[in-house]
């Protein structure tokens, strides 16, 4: 069983503060074990909060990311499952449920996380599944009416995992789960 | 061994410590010796030979090989002695003599010391006798004793005057001679205060230079001699507030500035703190304060003042209401804070610092509802005090706690009243002026405070100035660390989205960023890249929610020229980015015009600013992607921006960049209906990923071309699936078909070739292809009926 925080989004400090207190109660150092980082944290000072959570981090470029080192892509295997990272404003249009498909069956992974929207989503793609974390700072949205902080973890056992999805609504945090199994 | 020719320094102590044993062994013996003759004599009731013997043993006193320690002990010795004395010369007052005659008669001792050893014994007899006012015997006592000038001898004569007089003060205070009044009790104790303190002040310069030093540790021993005057008078009950403050305090303030001695000093004025009460002290505090500014330039008037301030604020603990009321009687705050600006110019930076942190914590003490304004004008006269005071480190670490007592004890929206604040600040090195600035920032961010209008935010700016603005011309500046100013700012942005009306005023909370966009400007290309962005956004926030249209346009505008700023900074590719997601918010509000300004001002950007390839690449895609994303573009505007960006794609210089771009161009045609053109970019897109076949290998870490064929029929598969049946110009099923084709050949070839990951990554990005065309002919299967997986 590996715990694994997924979120990105960030825009510290152009659109936002910071993280909310109640995420960062939660996201306390030493509970999981990788962060898979859909990018847009913005400044090294956040990339820096994210490794005190967890050192393993893998992150790919957002659109307002200046470190050139972070990929435009990545694909992290954990347990029996391949993840797919991208964030998203090269996926045209943005969002696109077909769009990211391709994405997905290019990177061979099982499960497509991508960003950029700063809506949470989940959608089961044929047999795989695409997973937006949203943004965990609720940064605003040029597109976006109003946006909700999210992000979510991903329990992996083998082939399966659950997922917890937590949004922070009036000040409260709500959390769901749901399953995902590969098939094959 | 080497051999010494001298002993070392401990050596010569103990030598010099067993001699003083010796001395004062030798003097003790003697004293007991007289003293026995002197008891003999007093059973014989033998009046001459007790003055004889007497007078021999009070002669030991007159050594000076003794250290003032080992003096003190023969002192004591002596002293018991004369106890017996005294009660033989009561007992000689019983059987005949007056004490005037006995007064008399010990005039004719032969030695002064002596001598007046045994008048000031005489005296306590005669005070307790009633035979002459009280008064003149204190008097002539104390003015005899001028008789003895040697420093140790007299201290310690005047000394036994002080404990030999005491019960006569007491008789005056209980009333019980008419002639001696109160007044003439404190003017006794004051003479003999002044004159020991003069004698003790002059032991510093008896004595060779070079033992200067031990000589001022053995004085310090001494000090409680001179300062059991100050008790004395502070234990006198007929001393009230009035005599003191009259009287009492401005004579010993007298005695101590004149003195010009630190170590006197020092310690008087801590004792005059310690001794008398905390009511004398509030009623008498500028005369006090003002005495301090006159004291010698060693002494440390900073320490004494906070003494002071210090036993003020202990009294307000121990008795709130009391010392509450009586501080404001007194205006005990303003007296305190008067005198001392009077005194800063003379006791130097670090004190005067001090004393101003000293009375900051009174003011935050014990000021209820004024504090703030009274932290204010604390600040205020420090930073005139200091303005042109060189500022030592010392002092600048003292000023540095000075600015932040407020910052712990007030809410951030009271700090910014204190006007004088920022002034305090700028006394302090840039650096150190810095790390306020930041502490107040973080505190901000910290508390969630909201900033909440114009005023309070420019306030705030000039409190942190130092991190928001350059460097003034002339001040040295630390060198240029552009990943600490990163960091700096990083923290100064976050600050902006606190800056905003509480009640959601579009107007007002504009007028706010209108100002900060204003004062960022002012630090100079390395802050503005990193802070203004953070205002573009809150800005655009408001044009999203904000329904007045007119009000919109005009934002829209601040947005430009503050974007403007950021480009010539230069940042060409944050600006870009920046005049796309203005687009996009234009786009949203339908400002159709102002969205065409913004896109076209990214356009302009990406031809003129964006200095190499790969950027440009990443930048026309995020062009496509915003275009692609734009809802409200009347046709021929988006018309015009969609085939630029087309041409654009067709123009990057390699062809698997060309292929991407353009089959990403797609997509912007597909949404207003000219499916023709999408089949051209598809189209346009095969041909760069077959020219890309034809050139050298591609390079790692980019599409290879079987790749760029699968990614083209993926396209292929995207807009025939959403395609209606009926439309002009449309994707064929043969031209999907064609594309299947080709990419089956080219993967047997290559699945045919050696393997490698590169190759078995394009061919897994197949197989996924065939099964999502499986997936689809599942989904819709007369709409691929025709499409053929075998060939």
């Amino acid at each position: 069983m590996v715990l694994v925080l997924c979120l990105g989004d960030l825009h510290v400090p152009y659109r936002t503060s910071d993280l909310p207190q109640q995420f960062k109660d939660i996201l306390l150092p030493g509970k999981v074990q990788q962060i898979l980082c859909t990018g847009d944290v913005c400044s090294s000072e956040m990339f820096s909060y994210l490794k005190s959570i967890c050192t393993n981090v893998h992150i790919v470029k957002g659109q307002f990311d200046e470190d050139h080192s972070y990929p435009e892509t990545k694909v992290v295997k954990i347990g029996d499952l391949k993840f797919g990272l991208v964030h998203g404003h090269t996926v045209i249009p943005w969002g696109d449920i077909s769009s990211l498909g391709m994405i997905q069956r290019q990177l061979d992974v099982d499960i497509l996380i991508s960003g950029h929207t700063h809506e949470f989503r989940t959608y089961a793609y044929e047999d795989k599944l695409l997973v937006n974390p949203g943004s965990a700072t609720g940064a605003y949205s040029s597109k976006e009416p109003s946006t909700t902080p999210s992000f979510c973890l991903f329990d992996v056992d083998a082939s399966k995992a659950t997922i917890y999805t937590y949004k922070l609504k009036d000040g409260e945090v709500k959390k769901e789960k749901m399953f995902f199994e590969k098939r094959g | 061994m080497e051999p010494s020719t001298s002993p070392p320094v401990s050596t010569m102590d103990q030598i010099m410590a067993a001699e003083q044993e010796k001395w004062l062994a030798d003097a003790k013996a003697a004293v007991k010796q007289q003293a026995f003759y002197m008891k003999r004599a007093i059973d014989e009731d033998n009046l001459r030979d007790v003055f004889k013997y007497s007078s021999a043993m009070l002669g030991e006193l007159r050594t000076s090989l003794l250290s003032p320690q080992k003096y003190y002990e023969l002192y004591m010795r002596a002293f018991d002695e004369l106890r017996q004395l005294e009660m033989f010369f009561e007992e000689q007052r019983g059987k005949g003599h007056t004490a005037s005659e006995l007064y008399e008669l010990v005039q004719h001792a032969g030695n002064v010391l002596p001598r007046l050893y045994l008048l000031v014994t005489v005296g306590a007899v005669f005070i307790r006798s009633h035979e002459s006012p009280i008064k003149a015997l204190l008097k002539d006592l104390v003015e005899m004793c001028g008789g003895i000038q040697h420093p140790v001898r007299g201290l310690f004569l005047r000394t036994y005057l002080t404990q030999i007089s005491r019960e006569g003060l007491t008789l005056i205070e209980n009333k019980v001679d008419e002639e001696s009044t109160t007044g003439d009790a404190v003017e006794f104790v004051l003479q003999n205060f002044t004159e020991m303190n003069k004698l003790w002040v002059r032991m510093k310069h008896q004595g060779p230079v070079r033992e200067r030093a031990k000589r001022e540790r053995e004085r310090k021993e001494l000090r409680d001699l001179v300062g059991k005057n100050l008790v004395i008078l502070s234990s006198m009950e007929e001393v009230d507030v009035e005599m003191y403050g009259e009287i009492v305090l401005p004579r010993i303030l007298e005695q101590v500035v004149n003195c010009k001695d630190e170590l006197a000093q020092n310690y008087l004025m801590d004792c005059i703190i310690q001794v008398f009460p905390d009511e004398f002290h509030i009623k008498t505090v500028e005369t006090f304060v003002e005495g301090c500014g006159n004291l010698h330039q060693d002494t440390n008037v900073a320490q004494i003042l906070c003494g002071l301030i210090k036993r003020l604020g202990n009294y307000m603990e121990n008795e709130p209401e009391a010392s509450s009321a009586l501080f404001e009687e007194h205006q005990t705050f303003e007296k305190l804070l008067e005198p001392a600006t009077k005194i800063s110019d003379k006791v130097g930076s670090q004190a005067s610092a001090m004393i101003y942190s000293a009375i900051l914590d009174f003011a935050v003490k014990t000021s209820k509802g004024e504090a703030l304004g009274r932290v204010d004008q604390v600040l205020s006269q420090c930073a005139g005090a200091l303005r042109t005071a060189e500022i030592t480190s010392q002092a600048a670490r003292t000023l540095k706690s000075i600015l932040t007592t407020p910052l712990d004890s007030y809410t951030i929206t009271d700090l910014l009243e204190l006007g004088s604040y920022p002034s305090v600040m700028q006394l302090l090195q840039p650096r150190m002026q810095k790390a306020v600035a930041v502490d107040i920032v973080e505190k901000i961010l910290k508390k969630g405070t909201v900033i909440p209008d114009a005023k309070k935010v420019a306030s705030l700016f000039d409190f942190i100035s130092t991190i928001v603005e350059d460097a003034k011309a002339g001040e040295d500046d630390d060198e240029v660390d552009e990943e600490e100013i990163e960091e700096e700012q990083n923290l100064v942005a976050r600050l902006v989205h606190q800056m905003r009306s509480p009640d959601g005023s579009v107007e007002e909370s504009f007028a706010i960023l209108e100002l900060a966009k204003d004062r960022f400007g002012r630090g100079g290309p390395l802050r503005v890249k990193h802070t203004l962005p953070t205002v573009v956004f809150d800005v655009l926030q408001l044009v999203k929610r904000d329904e007045d249209e007119e009000r919109c346009v005009k934002m829209l505008k601040f947005l430009h020229g503050a974007i403007d700023m950021i480009a010539e900074v230069p940042e060409p590719e944050k600006a870009f980015k920046l005049y796309l997601e203005c687009t996009l918010v234009a786009d949203l509000k339908g400002l159709e015009t102002s969205a065409y300004d913004f896109a076209t001002a990214a356009f302009d950007i990406y031809e003129n600013g964006i200095p190499d390839q790969k950027a440009q690449v990443e930048a026309l895609k995020m062009l496509i992607g915003c275009l692609a994303s734009c809802e409200n573009f009347g046709e021929d505007n988006y018309d015009a921006l969609s085939s630029a960006a087309t041409k654009w794609s067709i123009k990057l210089l390699k062809k698997s960049d060309q292929c991407i771009s353009v089959f990403s161009c797609a997509h912007l045609f597909s949404t207003k209906g000219s499916s023709e053109k999408v089949l051209v970019c598809l189209k346009r897109a095969l041909t760069a990923a077959k020219q890309a076949q034809g050139m050298a290998k591609s390079s790692r870490g980019e599409m290879g071309p079987v790749e760029l064929f699968i990614a083209i029929l993926n396209k292929y598969l995207y807009f025939f699936d959403k395609q209606e049946e009926g439309e002009d110009g449309q994707i064929k099923v043969e031209d999907v078909q064609m594309l299947v084709d080709l990419v089956s050949n080219e993967t047997s070839s290559l699945a045919s070739a050696a393997g490698g990951e590169a190759s078995d990554r394009v061919l897994k990005f197949y197989s996924n292809t065939l099964r999502h065309i499986m997936a689809l002919k599942e989904k819709k299967p007369e709409k691929y009926s025709a499409l053929s997986l075998k060939t």
